[in-house]
């Protein structure tokens, strides 16, 4: 039997599980230098349409807050889509944050408010009033599929699959025995352990540079 | 977060004191579900009347006729490997730990475990309609996503189901919960403690403004049934998720005939979901299939699914027929090995 065979199916422990467990290992966001800021994203309530007005002063007032970034009054950022593509996206135009006033998506980060804590950044962010021309949306990927994208070519660099051999088609037709149904598998997200802290991309302050911000939904 | 102040209350009494006087104040106890929904703004109270130092809620004690009562403060795993609690009512223990996880467990209260809100998606975002949230407002969930949501006892104003494991095993033991209020104590029967939403949805309980749970408590009748029960519980993972459908189901066996028969479903109503008629089926029936899935017919005669969660009609009524058969051998689901016996 190969050594490594042995691994698999017996329990390990990782390295730093008991630092992470007993809560002494310090985690991405915990780690502190001077004049740190915090931002806190608030998100679109609608999945399709046209932000009309965003109306910040509340949050803007608040104690402690340094700056509320909208689409209307971010600093300049890269103008052309390919700055934004990561090397195993898809094809096709990658999303934009605070580009323009266009909603994509139920949850799409649309204001940013800036502030000296994460809590005052919090607060602040649910201050923010926000109203839109809602467009009609389909969020039911079922429903949608019979009109899904497919995507002119696959992602760069990856292998496209074997051609196909023999007929699965009419062999299954021809089967004696036929079992047919339609199987769904629950979501499942991509979960860092250790991430950039939900919401709270660490920024320095008057510096555009929100490190990647995954949306990690717990 | 909402500013809010906090008070530590000493007393049963001054905690019905201080609910009385205001009506967004709210009681905290392990605060595993209170605090999740104040971080989302779904609550907003004005105070937290912090009750885990009250002597009164802890505990638990033998009552006069051979029950056990549970003090409101009892953590889920402090009931859950008590020995009184396995050996004579393991039923409620299995349910206990089909549900969350360890570290929850040990935070999470008796009192809290019964009060906690629904999962439903819509209540907990605040972005968005939902007459339990706010009545008037409207239910998404009746035309969006609802594939956790009820399919037994829902409103055309609220479909949503209540999410604990433990009342499902409570229910089934037919519990009682001793609650007091600023018009003194009473005891609630278990069945009649959650409510169906109806047209006031915003109430997930029948406890009034300014009470408090005291205890709930498990009557000795309920031992009968120690032997042949099992908690099945079925969810999209096999671990730390809230039920699609579950089963609290216990028999009274003589010999291969069933003498009398308790079956509670969780994860399909706003409330634990028992039928009379359904257990009343069972009696003197030999413990087969054929009786099992009559039994299932019965108690989910009238339900009704929602675009996404019609599956859950039929995987209840196996569940049940299931959860019976593991009952009647003296099988019951284990909580550990989450495979399916
Ligand atoms: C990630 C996660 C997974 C979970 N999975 C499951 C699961 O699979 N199955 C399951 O059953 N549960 C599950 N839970 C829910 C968990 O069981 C509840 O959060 C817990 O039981 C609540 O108890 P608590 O003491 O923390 O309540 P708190 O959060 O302190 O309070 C909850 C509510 O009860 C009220 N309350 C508390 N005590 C009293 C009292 N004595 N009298 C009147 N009102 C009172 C509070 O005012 C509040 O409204 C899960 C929770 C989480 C966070
Ligand atoms: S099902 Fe109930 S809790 Fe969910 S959105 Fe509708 S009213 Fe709100």
């Amino acid at each position: 039997m190969p050594k490594n065979e042995t691994h698999v199916g017996s329990p390990h422990s990782r390295v730093d599980g008991p630092a992470k467990v007993t809560g002494t290992a310090t985690y991405a966001a915990e780690f502190t230098t001077p004049d740190l800021a915090y931002a806190y994203i608030v998100e679109s309530t609608i999945a399709r349409g046209r932000i009309t007005g965003i109306d910040a002063e509340a949050a803007q007032a608040v104690p402690g807050v340094i700056r509320v970034f909208t689409h209307e009054n971010r600093p300049r950022t890269a103008w052309f889509s390919f700055k934004y593509k990561s090397m195993v996206g898809p094809p096709g135009t990658p999303f934009r944050p605070l580009y323009n006033n266009e909603v994509q998506y139920s949850g799409q980060p649309i204001v940013l408010v800036v502030a000296e804590s994460f809590d005052v950044a919090r607060h602040a962010a649910s201050l923010v009033q926000v109203t839109y021309e809602q467009h009609p949306h389909e969020t039911d990927l079922g429903r949608a599929r019979q009109d899904s994208y497919v995507p002119p070519s696959k992602r760069l660099g990856i292998a496209p699959p074997p051609k196909p051999r023999g007929d699965a088609v009419k062999a299954f037709g021809e089967a004696p025995v036929r079992v047919s149904g339609e199987y769904t598998i629950a979501t499942e997200h991509h979960n860092p352990m250790v991430s950039i802290r939900r919401r709270s991309p660490v920024i320095r302050p008057w510096r555009w540079q929100p490190r990647s911000c995954s949306r990690i939904t717990a | 977060m909402n500013r809010f102040s906090y008070h530590r209350a000493d007393t049963v009494e001054d905690t019905i004191k201080l609910l009385s006087a205001d009506p967004t104040a709210r009681i905290i106890a392990g605060g595993t579900n209170l605090v999740d929904l104040m971080k989302y703004l779904v609550e907003t109270p004005s105070t937290l009347i912090d009750v885990t130092r009250i002597d009164a809620l802890k505990g638990i004690t033998e009552t006069e006729d051979g029950g056990l009562r549970i003090g409101a403060l009892v953590s889920n795993s402090a009931v859950a490997y008590d020995e009184r609690v396995q050996a004579r009512f393991p039923l409620l223990a299995s349910a206990i730990l089909a549900g969350a996880s360890p570290q929850l467990r040990n935070a999470a209260t008796t009192g809290g475990n019964l009060n906690q809100r629904t999962r439903c998606y819509y209540f907990n975002d605040p972005a968005t309609p939902c007459h339990k949230r706010e009545p008037g407002s409207g239910c998404s969930a009746i035309v969006g996503l609802n594939r956790i949501h009820a399919i037994l006892g829902a409103s055309d104003q609220c479909i949503a189901t209540h999410p604990s494991d433990m009342c499902v095993g409570l229910a089934a033991l037919a519990a009682e919960v001793h609650v007091a209020g600023p018009g003194g104590e009473r005891v609630i029967p278990f069945a009649d403690y959650h409510r169906l939403p109806g047209d006031a949805p915003q109430q997930d309980n029948t406890l009034q403004q300014g009470e408090i749970v005291l205890a709930v408590v498990l009557p000795q009748g309920g031992q009968g049934y120690a032997g042949h029960y099992s908690y099945l519980k079925l969810r999209d993972r096999l671990s730390y998720a809230f039920a699609l459908v579950s089963v609290a189901a216990a028999l009274e066996m003589d010999g291969g005939t069933i003498a009398s028969a308790r079956i509670a479903l969780g994860g399909v109503a706003h409330k634990p979901w028992r039928r009379q008629e359904a257990e009343a089926a069972l009696s003197g029936r030999a413990a087969e299939t054929s009786a099992f899935a009559a039994a299932a017919d019965l108690l989910l005669e009238g339900a009704v699914g929602h675009e996404h969660n019609g599956f859950k009609i039929d995987l209840a009524r196996r569940a049940v027929i299931r959860a019976l058969a593991q009952a009647a051998t003296g099988t019951p689901q284990s909580q550990t090995d989450k495979r399916i016996a």
